[in-house]
This record gives structure tokens, C-alpha cells and sequence, in this order.
């Protein structure tokens, strides 16, 4: 399916630009006197900025692109892989977790051969906690 | 401003054994990642960025730079050999480097590139080492109100200049802006966009945000299109013949108007911020091949088509630095990266930075003197070596980089929360880089967010409230006024009816 996507992407630039000036900077910045400029002040400006540009590239006659759905969902799919990773390590330790996460990332990806998988998953955790524990003297995740 | 004993002490301090080991190793990273397409040095400062915490400033930002510099040389190997720039700013190398190759003289041409860029790159350093200086004190002369109308010229030219619109520019540049308003507001220190949570109190980490743009959203992209496992392809195959094995003197000799005229072009474009070697190297190899009295063997195995190019995109790389030390305004992103290194140590740049820390910046020169002749000697012995290394697999390469970057982030910043805003960036980078809108705007626009705030805030106090007393200052006038002149030939030169893609 093809869309104009600028214009799409005018629009929503434009909305988020509103949505911050009326709703989020009103609940999320405190209100102060002091000072030359309010908190408030730059965001605002930036906020109808963003606004007036969106509006521009909405009108503006821009690029259609291709949607490439399977690429998105790809994306999608290794952030998450990632941010479970992440959740993981958070509570099991990076040295546990990244094994894990770089097999499941690296089998994804399409990796079969077994000396490029171990170097991944045990060789690559192994160096970061040599350089980080034993030569930087730092904590890991 | 800056007295002799302070040079002096500078780069004494600069050219130690441990420094000097800091740099090599810097070279070394920098050739390496440069050399493996998809990676490059920019990406790998970023990575390497948190690893410096515990050491000292000078050998941290050596170490930095040398990664900048060997990334320089790195690009062009597999632009030459597999016709695959390994930096975008190689992309022109292998116009002529890759038919060359083919022609059995690829090591020929590796060495061409490399002898290049050392040459453009020493050109550079020089020039930003007599004029960063005197800039600097000129620099010392502007008020609040200079600093927020430069601020202003410098937006203007990254939105016009970076990227293919310039409203897309704007809005990259608006959302960075708008990033950098996350955290304490500088004039009344209230919480501003943190949503209950105090450790944003202090803005969004740098780290977290350059990591999440640049690195995991270019990997996690390169994952979802990659189509089937694939090795890089390098095969170093020569006629045996040893002419076409090396550089003669003639032949370094022929290009020398070539190397100097992408030099000039790289330290100029390279000075201004937003425009970037890739532009440089670009419009290095058009005007030598427009000089040439050969231009029909441009593009089929010209040496001076490699000369240009690389000679041009090497010479951005110190010429980068000229805004960053003098008004603290990055040039590049690796320039905000660089920028961003000194901050953790406790530097703020700008043209206080020549009288606050006068022999740090001298040893930074010094280490840049270094790292120029590393390059020329690492490079020489490492070609086939990195070429040897660039053929480990993606699948291992990418999570690596993805493990580094989780580790270094979370040193640098903080803990898990800040991997998680690097995440939630990663995201962001992707969108936009989809659409195009761009990310190298973005995080130049939220590196210099909270000074143009505070220059703001300064303006108004200084003026009163009263913004038409700007009249008052006439460099400030000027630069609007630039900036507006600039715009409107950006306007005039776009074009209105803009091809369909895809």
C-alpha cells in the first residue's frame, strides 16, 4: 500500500505539537515567576513550532513511501527481544541474561554455525566482563 | 591568551608512552569498525564513549579521537574492495577506488586512499590548531545575546543543510530542542517533563539518546533487512605485478593540487557546522574531476578520483572541531559525541575552554599529531589484517554491538533506567529515519538545548524583556539576519516538485 507519508507525518507532528501545548506542558511544567522566562516559555515556543512546520509539510506537496510492513515488524520484534533482555537483566544480572538474549537475537537473525553462535553468546559476555570487571574495575548490569 | 609554557606543557603531556597507547588503540578500533559497512566510527565513539569514564581526561578524548581518525581511513576498504563504503562519506572513494580494484590494483588503491587521507587530515589539523586560538578570543567577545543568534544561524544551517527538506530539518531540529527540555529548567530549577521520575531531574542522558539513535536503531534496522546470513565478500586479489602493489612518489606527487584542493574543501566544509565529510568528499571529487583535462576517466580508475575524495572527507574531521572548541557548537556528530566526552570529565567546551584548560587542549593536539602518524603506520600493516577481521559475520558483529552498548550505557548513565530511555530512543531513530527526518540534526539540536535556553533566558534579562533592543547588537543582527539570508536561498534552490520514491 502506498501513502503520502509527509503529509501523514505532517499531521501528526502537527497534533503532537498541540497535544503538548494544551494538555501535557499544562500538567507537566509548574508554574513559576522567577526568572527572566517561565519554565514553560521555550517549550511552548518549541511546541507552536512544531506545530506551524507540521501544518507546512501536511500542505506541502512530499514523497510517498512504500510501507514495508515485514521490516517493521522485524524491528518491533528485536526491540523487544531487547527490551525483554533488558527486564531480565534488571532482575537476573547481565552475565546470566545475554547468553540468552544473544542466541535468541542471532538464531533470529539466521546464524546456524555453532562456533559463531558460542563466540556470540559465551565469548562476546565473556570480554565485556573482562573489560569492564577486570580492566575498568566497574559493576555490570 | 594561551602562553608557551602552556603548549609546552600540553603536548609533553600528550606524547607519553600511556597516551600514546590510548591512541594506537583508538587508530586501531577506529580502521577496524570503519572498515566493516554498517558499523563505522561514529557508532563506535558512541559505544566506546562510557568505557572512558575511568580514565583521565586526555588519554579518554586521545582515545576518542584516534577512533575519529582511523575511522577516516577504515571507510575506504570496502568501498574499494567490495564496492560497499564502509562510511557514507566513502561512497565517492569507490566511484574510482572499486574500478581500480577490479583492475588488480586494489592494494594500490587502499594505499592511494590512505596516503590521502593522512595528507587531508594533517592539512586540517594544522589549520585547526593556528586558528582555534585567536577564534577563541574573538569568540570571548560575544554576550548572551551573540551566543543565541549564533545559536539561531547554527540551527539554520543544519536544518537547511542536512537532509533533503528543510521544514523535515526544522522539525528534527524542534524535536531535539524539545528533548532537551526533559529534566530541571535552568533558570528555576523546577522539574519540568519528568513524570515522577527524578532520575530524569537532570535532563535525558546524552549517552543513552546517541546510543539509542545511532547505534541500536541503525542495528536493529540492518537486523530486520538483512535477508538470509551474509559474510562480507572480500577477496584481495592483485596481477602479482608490484607496481600495482604500492604507491610510487610520482604517482603521490601527481595528486598533491588534487589532495590540497580536498583539503581546503574538507577544512572549510568541515568548519561549518552541519554540512559533513560525506558533502565534502562529494564535491571534492566534481571540482577535480570538472579540472581535469581527463574527466572521461573519472569513474573507470583515476587515482585522482580517490585522492580527492579521500583527502576531502579526512580534512572535515579536525576542521570539525574549530566550532566545537572555539563556541562549543558541534560541527558533527562526532563532534557532540567528542563534546559530550569532555562534559563527563568535567569540560565544558566553548572559548573558555583555551584559558580553563589551555594545556588540555594543546595535548589534545598533540595526541591528534599522534594519531595522524598511527594512522599512516597502522594502516599500512593493518590493511590486510582488517580484512581478515571485517569478515566475522554480521549476526556476531551486531550483538556484540548490542551488548556493548547495553553495558556502556548503563555505566555511563546510571543503571537500567537509562537502557531503557536508550531503547525508547532507538525507536525514535527508526521512525525517523523511515520518514527522514534527521537523526544528526536531532542530537546536535538536543546536545545545544540547554545552552540555547539559558542563552535565552540570559537575552532576556539583559535586554529587559525587551526583544527589539536586539537592534543594540549588531553581530547579533547580523547572524539573524544571515541566518534568514540563508534560509530563503535554501527555499529558492529546493526543489518545489519533489519525485516520488519507492
Amino acid at each position: 500500500m502506498i501513502l503520502q507519508t509527509d503529509r501523514i507525518a505532517g499531521l501528526l507532528i502537527a497534533t503532537l505539537g498541540l497535544v503538548l501545548l494544551f494538555v501535557v506542558f499544562p500538567f507537566a511544567i509548574e508554574d513559576m515567576d522567577d526568572g527572566s522566562i517561565k519554565p514553560d516559555t521555550v517549550p511552548n515556543a518549541i511546541a507552536a513550532f512544531l506545530v506551524v512546520c507540521g501544518i507546512l509539510l501536511a500542505i506541502k506537496r512530499g514523497v510517498r513511501t512504500k510501507r514495508d510492513t515485514r521490516e517493521l515488524i522485524l524491528v518491533l520484534l528485536y526491540l523487544a527481544i531487547i527490551a525483554a533482555g533488558l527486564f531480565a537483566i534488571s532482575h537476573l544480572g547481565f552475565l546470566i541474561v545475554s547468553p540468552f538474549l544473544a542466541l535468541a537475537i542471532m538464531l533470529i537473525f539466521g546464524e546456524r554455525r555453532p562456533i559463531w553462535l558460542g563466540l556470540g553468546c559465551v565469548g562476546m559476555p565473556a570480554i565485556i566482563w573482562f573489560l569492564v570487571i577486570q580492566v575498568l574495575e566497574r559493576s555490570l548490569p | 591568551m594561551v602562553d608557551l609554557d602552556t603548549i609546552l606543557a600540553g603536548l609533553s603531556d600528550a606524547f607519553t608512552l600511556w597516551n600514546l597507547c590510548f591512541v594506537i588503540f583508538g587508530v586501531v578500533l577506529g580502521q577496524l569498525v570503519a572498515a566493516i559497512p554498517g558499523i563505522g566510527p561514529v557508532m563506535a565513539i558512541a559505544i566506546a564513549i562510557p568505557f572512558t569514564f575511568g580514565l583521565d581526561p586526555l588519554p579518554a578524548i586521545a582515545f576518542l579521537v584516534g577512533v575519529c581518525k582511523g575511522g577516516t581511513v577504515g571507510g575506504a576498504i570496502p568501498a574499494i574492495l567490495i564496492n560497499t563504503p564502509g562510511t557514507p562519506d566513502s561512497a565517492a572513494t569507490a566511484l574510482d577506488g572499486h574500478p581500480l580494484a577490479r583492475q588488480g590494483k586494489p592494494l594500490k588503491a587502499t594505499k592511494l586512499a590512505l596516503f590521502s587521507s593522512v595528507t587531508g587530515d594533517t592539512f586540517s589539523d594544522i589549520v585547526l590548531i593556528t586558528v582555534s586560538a585567536p577564534l577563541a578570543i574573538l569568540a570571548l567577545r560575544m554576550g548572551p545575546v551573540e551566543v543565541f543568534a549564533l545559536m539561531v544561524f547554527a540551527f539554520a544551517v543544519l536544518s537547511g543543510l542536512i537532509g533533503k527538506s528543510l521544514i523535515k530539518g526544522a522539525i528534527a531540529a524542534a524535536l531535539g530542542l524539545l528533548a532537551a527540555m526533559i529534566g530541571a529548567d535552568p533558570e528555576n530549577a523546577s522539574p519540568r517533563l519528568i513524570f515522577g521520575h527524578f532520575e530524569l531531574f537532570d535532563g535525558l542522558p546524552l549517552p543513552a539518546v546517541a546510543l539509542g539513535m545511532l547505534a541500536i536503531s541503525e542495528i536493529v534496522t540492518r537486523l530486520a533487512r538483512n535477508k538470509g546470513i551474509s559474510d562480507a565478500a572480500i577477496n584481495l586479489s592483485d596481477d602479482g605485478d608490484p607496481a600495482n602493489q604500492r604507491v610510487s612518489w610520482a604517482e603521490y606527487w601527481s595528486c598533491r593540487y588534487t589532495m590540497l584542493r580536498g583539503a581546503i574543501i574538507g577544512t572549510l566544509l568541515g568548519a561549518t557546522p552541519g554540512i559533513g565529510s560525506t558533502a565534502a568528499a562529494f564535491m571534492s571529487y566534481s571540482s577535480t574531476k570538472a579540472a581535469s583535462k581527463d574527466p572521461e576517466s573519472f569513474g573507470k580508475g583515476n587515482i585522482h578520483g580517490v585522492a580527492a575524495t579521500e583527502s576531502a572527507n579526512s580534512a572535515v574531521v579536525g576542521a570539525n572541531l574549530i566550532p566545537l572548541l572555539t563556541l562549543g557548537i558541534p560541527g558533527s556528530v562526532s563532534a557532540a559525541l567528542i563534546i559530550s566526552a569532555f562534559m563527563i570529565h568535567g569540560i565544558q567546551p566553548g572559548p573558555m575552554l583555551f584559558k580553563e584548560q589551555g594545556r588540555l587542549i594543546y595535548g589534545l593536539f598533540g595526541a591528534m599529531v599522534m594519531a595522524n602518524f598511527l594512522n599512516l603506520w597502522i594502516g599500512q600493516i593493518g590493511l590486510r589484517l582488517w580484512i581478515k577481521v571485517i569478515s566475522a559475520p554480521q549476526s556476531f558483529i551486531y550483538i556484540s554491538a548490542i551488548m556493548l552498548c547495553i553495558v556502556g550505557v548503563s555505566m555511563a548513565a546510571g543503571g537500567m533506567f537509562s537502557v531503557v530511555i536508550m531503547l525508547i530512543f532507538a525507536m525514535l531513530g527508526y521512525i525517523m529515519n523511515r520518514y527522514e527526518f534527521s537523526i544528526v540534526i536531532f542530537i546536535i539540536s538536543f546536545f545545544l538545548g540547554p545552552r540555547f535556553e539559558i542563552s535565552i533566558a540570559q537575552s532576556t534579562s539583559l535586554m529587559s524583556g525587551d526583544w527589539t533592543k536586539i537592534i543594540e547588537y549588531p553581530i547579533a543582527v547580523a547572524l539573524l539576519a544571515l541566518s534568514i539570508l540563508m534560509l530563503f536561498l535554501i527555499l529558492r534552490r529546493s526543489n518545489p516538485t519533489t519525485p516520488a520514491k519507492g
